[in-house]
């Protein structure tokens, strides 16, 4: 009697674990497949640019007024008025990021006057050394449109590869 | 000012600014000296001529404004002080409340004010619509962006959103204004605080209104850079971002730099600043009101005599010469190597741009660890630093503004004092008469009696003042201490109080340190040595030492070794003749400075010390006012205090150096000065004479950037009628020919120069090398003879 | 012509100040000169011991003043609410279409120039216009055009 009911109860648990085979899947195969992420996901940065391929960034440093982590440090420098980085006077030549340190709150976004930094759905925060994770504009910055129709995006070079989708820093 | 009995009109009357002013004509009876009003429903009392912008400042109800500026007169431009106001004669009875604009009306008896009333809320609202119609919302590029009034003010009183869909006037840009503003005419808002501050404050009149209407911008008169040695101040006076300084030029926020206060250390004035570090790097300096010696106002060197922290050529480790050169050593090399060489007849120059407890230790240093008395700080023009140390009694800088009669005895305040000239130009603008004396004109921006002479005809000029200065109630003499006893005596003789800006800025720090050959610290006489001794726990000298002609004479005789800390007499030194000898002759030379100056090249050893924003400690002003200096930046890794760097010297030379000066009661000694020159020099051609000049020298200026603009080449200045005759225009290059030397250098025509003189700036290489003659030729013809 | 020091004096010696006397002195140079020129400016400013910006800025500010030779033929056409809605903005195009010379600007020979004032008090004749410092009204753009050739002075 006693051997029957383990019988059944074995039966029941293997019945439990095979129904699951007729199941629609949980898991993806990651990095392969990836799943959606909520529509208002707050992931990785990026800084953006102009349709014309100007920096969208002048360099206010007011993301990194509104940071409550201090993660961000911007040096803003003067345009060549010849050849412009972001429209108007000021640009920044130096923007960077400590990932590690970011809480992803989103507050640089929302301090920006410009919409340049924009926080991607991109989560993949991955690395082997702590100095991987500090960022700096070239990574941050998406490949310029005119160089990408121009040669390809995978000529853009630089911030190119690095935009999202694409690897990380490595 | 108003001299109306209280019912009448003050609004009809000219509105009062506040502080002093000319006296009023008497009337009777006095009026009350002050008045009660209320403000938003309390009564307060004032002082009679109170503007209600201020009034309503004080009890802690402000007001927006604009072109009102506590330091300038009010001039009603920009509307936005707008508050409502009831009481007769503003407003006749039976008649509501009116608004009108705070910062022209003064308080007065039975005025009710109400500074939130829909009326005045509504008016003020309207008026910062009205300034933004065409400011541009640029704020996240704009450096004034974070603490502009513009900002400030619409967020609290303006509107949220503009009623003008218009497109806005576009105007210039980033405009080049001279060599350290910016100018965005664009965000221009025509305050005119700019303008008002050029005629009230310094005179220079670079800046005015031009155009009218919607096209009304503020530029200089026919868009040539701006001139001058205050433009800094505007950029601190501007409350939007139009004019702002270029070395600031989008390199922090306002919210990310750090606020360090100091004392600027450029010249003896002593003016307070506030520092502002982004991380470990100043990006700017902001004035910090200090009555005593600044008055408010800062001048560009000071403002922007940053630079040098971070310049390139900092020397950053100590050199030894090997073989010729000179090579880099550790600090145990270079000390003990300097030590040595040191050891055997050796006489130290400078010291004028230590702090006050670094002079002190130097003094030690240089009694009981080099056993002498050859020591000077007096390696330029100036022949003392203290008036009570030459039996002249001292004045204040703020002596100024009281001063009946002013005598710029051979002195440039501009040049040599800049703030104090700002002073000196409020007073002469009121009760304040000026005599200004010397070849040079040197009071250039007011009004003053110009007496043209020669330098050895001074004294002589200056015994005819007698009845002037009998007659003055509380007259002053401004002298940098240029010539010599027989000046010094003729001075004494007017009684008067003397004001004396120094060479360098610490000058009388140093010599109260008693880095003179003459007197111990505190000018105690060399008999005292004794206590001395005993204090300091070693033999000090009491025989007197030699001053400085003398020590160069002697280099090569027995004074074997030269020590010179911050000092290159090569540039400083009137006889550049005798001091360039004298380098060459000594056995072994000691520079401590910044920089590889002329007379580091030569050195034996050079030990780099710190910079004035760099170290702790106290300076003295050309006044005797001690204030306190920080360590603001480290400055370059390899280099030392100068404190330290005598520690170091005194510890291999075997001496121990106290903390503490002696305490020694004896009546203080007179410093001897030089009989001066009493002859005119004779020989043909222009007679050259080395001036002060604000941007030419100094020890940190003459190698910081931030100058570069504004350093440009030696300028002769002559007069025009000598330059026509010499077929010279302006900014011909010539060469000034002495002697077996000469100088390459730009003419300058300046009407303030007298007929046959050729002034040079002081502190510029190859100055010092020429006679006191010079033959001006052009530079072409030099080429087409040599 | 050259600056006359004498009736400078005389100007200036009618002033309490020596600033008002900017305007009636930029007068002089103008009229002898046809237009203010950087003499000029250096001069009055010297004369009554101002600043050359103070002066600049006076001058910047009054339109009447020229700082550059006149044309010829000086147009100036008012516009004005009465002189706009009688078509001066109309006849202003038509000298753009039949010359090339918009308002503002002058002809490439310095024969004419062509101007834009506000009302000069002659809304009766509107569109009113000065010619050569002449008043006249209404004006037409045949008329327009015949004063530019300088076959105009018929009137008032």
């Amino acid at each position: 009697m006693a051997a029957l009911e383990r019988v059944w109860a074995l039966g029941r648990g293997l019945g439990t674990t095979f129904g699951y085979l007729f199941k629609p899947r949980t898991t993806v195969d990651y990095p392969e497949k990836e799943r959606p992420v909520a529509e208002r996901f707050r992931g990785l940065h990026i800084l953006d640019r102009h349709d014309d391929g100007l920096e969208k960034c002048v360099g206010c440093e007011l993301c990194q007024a509104a940071c409550p982590a201090h993660c961000i440090t911007v040096e803003a420098a003067e345009n060549a008025p010849d050849a412009p980085t972001s429209p108007g006077e000021r640009y920044a030549w130096r923007y960077e990021i400590d990932l590690l340190r970011c809480i992803f709150c989103g507050f640089c976004e929302e301090a920006c006057p410009t919409g340049a930094i924009q926080l991607t759905p991109r989560h993949d925060l991955i690395g082997f050394r702590r100095s991987e994770f500090e960022v700096d504009k070239r990574w941050l910055t998406v490949p310029d449109p005119r160089r990408a129709t121009a040669a390809g995006p995978a000529a853009s070079g630089g911030a190119g590869e690095r935009a999202p989708g694409g690897p990380i820093a490595g | 000012m108003s001299s109306n009995p209280p019912a009448q009109s003050p609004a009809g009357a000219r509105p009062a600014v506040d502080g002093p002013r000319p006296a009023a004509p008497a009337v009777s009876p006095p009026p009350p000296a002050t008045v009660t009003c209320t403000i938003d429903g309390k009564p307060y009392t004032f002082p009679r001529g109170t503007l209600i912008v201020n009034a309503v400042r004080q009890v802690g109800h402000p007001i927006p404004y604009y072109c009102y500026h506590q330091k300038l007169a009010p001039v009603g431009a920009c509307r936005v002080c707008m508050v409502s106001v009831l009481g007769a004669p503003l407003t006749r009875p039976g008649m509501g409340p009116i608004v009108t604009t705070g910062c022209t009306t003064p308080v007065f008896e039975g005025l009710e004010i109400e500074t939130m009333s829909e009326a005045a809320k509504l008016a003020r609202k309207q008026v910062l619509q009205f300034l933004l119609i065409n400011h541009p919302l640029d704020c996240p590029v704009c450096d004034k962006g974070g603490e502009c009034d513009l900002q400030d003010f619409t967020l609290g009183y303006g509107p949220g959103v503009s009623e003008f869909a218009e497109r806005k006037i576009l105007r210039r840009k980033a405009d080049d204004l001279g060599p350290f503003l910016v100018l965005d005419q664009e965000r221009c808002i025509l305050c005119q605080r700019c303008v008002r501050y050029e005629n009230e404050v310094t005179g220079e009149q670079n800046l005015v209104l031009k155009e009218r209407g919607d096209r009304t911008v503020i530029d200089t008169g026919r868009g040539e850079p701006y001139s001058g040695y205050f433009s800094g101040n505007n950029t601190e006076l501007c409350p939007v971002g139009a004019l702002t300084s270029r070395t600031y030029r989008f390199k922090a926020r306002p919210w990310d730099v750090r606020p360090v206060a100091t004392v600027c250390q450029g010249c003896a004035v002593g003016c307070n600043a506030t520092v502002n570090l982004r991380g470990d790097r100043i990006v700017r300096l902001l004035l910090r009101d200090n009555p005593q010696t600044d008055g408010g106002w800062l001048c560009d060197r000071g403002r922007y005599g940053f630079g040098h922290t971070t310049a390139p050529a900092r020397l950053d480790r100590p050199l030894i010469k090997r073989n010729g050169e000179l090579v880099a050593a550790s600090w145990e090399d270079a000390v003990s190597a300097a030590a040595a060489g040191l050891r055997q007849g050796a006489a130290v120059l400078g010291g004028g741009r230590l702090t006050d407890e670094e002079a002190l230790l130097l003094s030690q240093l240089v009694r009981v660890g080099l056993k002498t008395n050859d020591v000077d700080w007096r390696v330029g023009y100036q022949t003392f630093a203290a008036p009570e140390a030459v039996g002249m009694q001292g004045a204040q800088i703020g002596d100024i503004d009281g001063a009946d009669l002013v005598l710029l005895c051979d002195t440039s305040l501009l040049e040599e004092a800049p703030v104090v000239e700002i002073r000196l130009r409020r007073s002469a603008g009121r009760n304040t008469s000026v005599i200004d004396l010397g070849p040079v004109r040197n009071f250039r921006h007011g009004p003053s009696r110009r007496i043209a002479c020669a330098p050895e005809d001074l004294p002589a000029r200056i015994a005819a003042l007698t009845p002037d200065f009998q007659a003055a109630k509380s007259p002053l003499i401004v002298w940098d201490g240029r010539g010599g006893e027989a000046l010094a005596e003729a001075i004494r003789g007017l009684g008067a109080r003397v004001l004396v800006p120094a060479e360098f800025n610490n000058a009388r720090g140093a010599e109260i340190a008693g880095l003179v050959p003459d007197a111990l610290p505190g000018y105690h006489r060399l008999d005292e040595a004794a206590v001395f001794s005993k204090a300091w726990g070693a033999a000090v000298p009491s025989a007197t030492g030699r001053h400085t002609q003398a020590i160069l004479a002697a280099t090569g005789g027995d004074v074997q070794a030269l020590y010179l800390v911050g000092a290159n007499p090569l540039r400083t030194f009137p006889d550049g003749a005798l001091a360039a000898a004298a380098l060459d002759r000594v056995g072994f030379l000691v520079v401590q400075d910044l920089f590889l100056t002329e007379a580091a090249h030569r050195a034996d050893v050079v030990l780099p010390a710190l910079g004035p924003l760099e170290k702790e400690g106290h300076v003295t002003n050309m006044s005797g006012v001690r204030q306190a200096v920080r360590r603001i930046v480290s400055g370059p890794s390899g280099a030392k205090a100068d404190g330290e760097i005598f520690r170091l010297l005194a510890a291999a030379l075997g001496a121990t150096l106290a903390d503490v000066p002696a305490e020694v009661a004896s009546e203080p000694v007179r410093l001897r000065l030089p009989a001066g020159s009493a002859s005119t020099p004779p020989g043909e051609g222009l007679r050259l004479i080395v001036r002060p000049a604000l941007f030419a020298g100094g020890g940190t200026a003459a190698h910081d950037p931030n100058f570069d603009p504004v350093r440009g080449g030696t300028v002769v200045r002559l007069h025009p009628e000598d330059a026509a005759e010499l077929q010279l225009a302006e900014g011909d290059a010539v060469h000034l020919q002495s002697g077996g030397t000469a100088l390459r250098a730009v003419v300058s025509k300046d009407g303030g120069v007298a007929r046959g003189y050729a002034v040079l700036a002081a502190h510029v290489a190859g100055v010092q090398g020429l006679g006191p003659r010079v033959r001006v030729a052009p530079a072409r013809a030099e080429v087409t003879v040599g | 012509m050259p600056w006359d020091a004498q009736a400078a004096d005389a100007v200036v010696a009618k002033y309490p100040s020596p600033r008002s006397a900017i305007l009636p002195l930029l007068w002089l140079g103008q009229n002898s000169d046809g237009h203010v020129t950087p003499e000029t400016v250096e001069r009055v400013a010297d004369r009554l011991g101002l600043n050359i910006s103070d002066v600049e800025s006076v001058l910047s500010f009054y339109t009447m003043f020229r700082t550059s030779p006149p044309a010829r033929h000086r147009l100036q056409i008012c516009r004005s609410l009465a002189c706009a809605m009688k078509g001066a903005e109309e006849i202003l195009e038509h000298i753009a279409a039949a010359t090339g010379v918009a308002a503002g600007e002058q002809s490439a020979d310095g024969g004419f120039s062509v101007e834009v004032v506000e009302c000069i008090a002659a809304c009766d004749h509107a569109p009113a216009y000065l010619c050569d410092e002449r008043m006249g009204g209404p004006l037409s753009p045949q008329k327009a055009l015949r004063l530019l050739r300088g076959e105009g002075g018929d009137e008032q």
